[in-house]
């Protein structure tokens, strides 16, 4: 018959003590923890000085945010559309990509400026809103709002007042024509009191300088 | 592996075979063959960006690290793009030996499950390939390896055996349940002949756990470049167990999800070619297929394994790790949402090659002659390796010679 080891040998004398893997191992898995976290916050970008400008067309912030030197930032979009649609652009390389005004958040994800989206909608498109992602299978219910990845990249989708304390200073983004001058104030309310902290803060729409002045 | 007359050179002959089987003519073709379209490019573009495009974000990283790798040492042509996998899975067929001698302290039992894999059709096309799957084989064997070496006595192997299977989980997740199943076997193992040694516990459980994930965590290093944390980080991951669920057949391949649902792998003759060119007579096929000879034996195999163990008694014996390793890692793919296909089967090959070599001795051994038994089961199987070959290289075979196996199998076309 076959000669099978099915037992175990009986001598069982490490040479080294036990317990040294274990500590070893944690000790490793805390250094590593530590480093990466470090590195994460280390490679987001800050403008120097903060910025307040008007931009002609929100797509129009890509170049503006690039020319910062931004890198790994957390939008927070006041806009009716994301516009980081992907078609066409999840095969080419990132150095390829061409922005539109339908994809230039994807870009800016692709080119590492931006990590995670806030995407803050309308109080009068919200039911709209609701009712296109309730339902679909990719897109996860969050408190009031809704949650999905494009590529990896986290999206929140709410309303304003659903809008979370964010603990980093973020690139805000406002398309001043589908907002009030009362939101804005709103808005311009929560950066005063540090609620929402942004170095970058652009305006797209007919009037930005008055409402930059708002939210300066 | 001491004790074992002529193993070195069974181990080197196997080795050398595998690599010539696997390296002869593997520059053709000189384009991308199906998925190399994505993992090549893929890989060039986590190393400018830390991005997977056009692969899926939700792999983890290490198989780019390496396609890199292998570019960066051979260039990026046919040879850059492939060598990784002709030296992992050769590597494959040799760590599989070792197992098989630590496990049956068998020559014929570790020979002929080496050779099983060495050329195993399915084997031998992805190792001539950029698929994921050989690198993560590789990397758990050698894990299995390492731990069963240290359960046997030899201490220093155990944080090795945590090295290797984080570097497996860290190219795909094929054997995170069988990680989980290997753990608990070693602390039962560990327990019922040491008694409870908490120090030795707490050993055993960071190896299999905490050095695999210190290894995960580094291999997206690239990843956390991009401004991440840590909190990021674990959503990420669980985003990326959800996007799986998502993955539909069609979408990815409609000709590859024809070619044989997991239920099908080791019960039905499976091929699926993709045409590389037709002159005349001639063709050159790519063929992902399963070696009937060997695969429909798995199931009886591993049923005749379960007895032998459950009859003996010895449960916690090293050779248990092969059903337990077979059921972990081909059970979750039956049930899993979302669809898996027939080169996923690499994963369940190498307790599957141990199980059918370990019957097919059994059965040689109560013959009057059991070498001459053994050598005959050789040939059979070499003599139909050697007929599927061409099929798995590319290279120019007449096809009125491989007309039967297309038409017995219901072969389908591939992009």
């Amino acid at each position: 018959m076959l000669s099978c080891d099915f037992v175990f040998p009986k001598t069982r004398k490490y040479r080294y003590r036990d317990g040294w893997v274990a500590a070893l191992s944690l000790s490793v898995l805390i250094l590593v923890l530590a480093v990466l976290s470090d590195k994460g916050e280390r490679n987001r970008r800050i403008a120097v000085s903060p910025l307040y400008a008007g931009v002609s067309m929100m797509a129009d912030a890509l170049k503006l945010w690039e020319s910062q030197g931004m890198r790994g930032r957390v939008l927070v979009l006041f806009d009716r559309r994301l516009n980081a649609d992907s078609t066409g652009g999840a095969d080419l390389p990132a150095s390829m990509l061409r922005e539109t005004a339908e994809n230039y958040v994807y870009v800016a994800y692709r080119k590492n400026i931006v990590r995670k989206v806030y995407h803050v909608i309308p109080d009068a498109s919200w039911s709209d809103v609701e009712h296109n992602l309730t339902g679909n299978p990719y897109v996860e219910r969050r408190g009031g709002g809704f949650r999905l990845t494009i590529e990896g990249m986290p999206v929140h989708i709410q309303r304003l007042q659903g809008l979370p304390v964010i603990d980093e200073p973020v690139l805000l983004i406002i398309n001043q024509d589908l907002w009030d001058n009362g939101v804005l104030r709103h808005v311009a309310g929560l950066m005063k009191s540090g609620v929402l902290r942004s170095d970058i803060v652009l305006v797209a729409g007919r009037a930005p300088e008055e409402i930059l002045q708002v939210l300066h | 592996m001491s004790g074992h007359k002529g193993t070195y050179s069974v181990l080197v002959f196997l080795l050398v075979s595998a690599c010539m089987v696997r390296v002869w003519g593997v520059q053709e073709p000189s384009f991308h063959v199906g998925d190399e379209g994505l993992h090549i490019p893929a890989a060039i573009e986590y190393r400018e960006t830390g991005h997977a495009n056009p692969d899926h974000y939700a792999h983890p990283p290490l198989k780019y690290h390496l396609l890199n790798a292998s570019m960066k040492v051979w260039g990026d042509n046919p040879a850059g793009w492939r060598m990784r996998n002709v030296i992992f899975g050769s590597l494959s067929v040799a760590v599989l030996f070792l197992i098989g001698i630590e496990l049956f302290s068998s020559v014929r039992v570790a020979g002929l499950a080496a050779a099983f894999l060495a050329f195993d059709p399915l084997h031998l096309v992805l190792s001539r390939s950029t698929f994921d799957e050989i690198p993560t084989v590789l990397f758990f064997l050698a894990g299995l390896y390492a731990l069963i070496r240290y359960l046997k006595g030899s201490a220093g192997y155990l944080p090795l055996a945590g090295l290797f299977f984080g570097l497996a989980v860290s190219m795909k997740w094929y054997f995170v349940i069988s990680l989980a199943a290997v753990t608990l076997f070693a602390l039962l193992a560990t327990a019922q002949r040491d008694g409870r040694r908490w120090l030795r516990v707490a050993d055993i459980v960071s190896a299999c756990i905490i050095i695999p994930v210190t290894i995960y965590l580094i291999v997206f290093i690239r990843w956390f470049d991009r401004g991440y944390g840590i909190w990021e980080f674990i959503q990420m991951q669980f985003d990326a167990y959800r996007e799986f669920q998502f993955v539909q057949a069609a979408n990815v391949n409609p000709a590859l999800a024809g070619a044989g649902m997991p239920w099908e792998w080791f019960v039905r003759p499976l091929l699926t070619i993709r045409t590389l060119g037709s002159e005349g007579e001639f063709m050159r096929v790519l063929a992902i297929m399963s070696s009937p000879l060997v695969w429909l034996l798995v199931l009886p195999s591993m049923t005749f394994m379960v007895y032998r163990i459950v009859r003996t008694g010895e449960y916690l014996a090293n050779p248990s790790l092969v059903p337990i390793v077979f059921m972990c890692t081909y059970l979750p793919m039956l049930f899993i949402h979302r669809p898996m296909f027939l080169y996923s089967a690499i994963s369940c090959l190498l307790p599957a090659a141990l199980a059918v070599s370990y019957t097919a001795i059994t059965l040689a051994d109560s013959f009057k002659r059991p070498l001459w038994a053994t050598s005959v089961i050789m040939v059979v199987f070499l003599a139909w390796s050697a007929y599927v070959y061409p099929l798995t290289t590319g290279f120019s075979v007449k096809k009125s010679v491989y007309a039967p196996l297309f038409t017995v199998t219901g072969s389908s076309n591939s992009r």
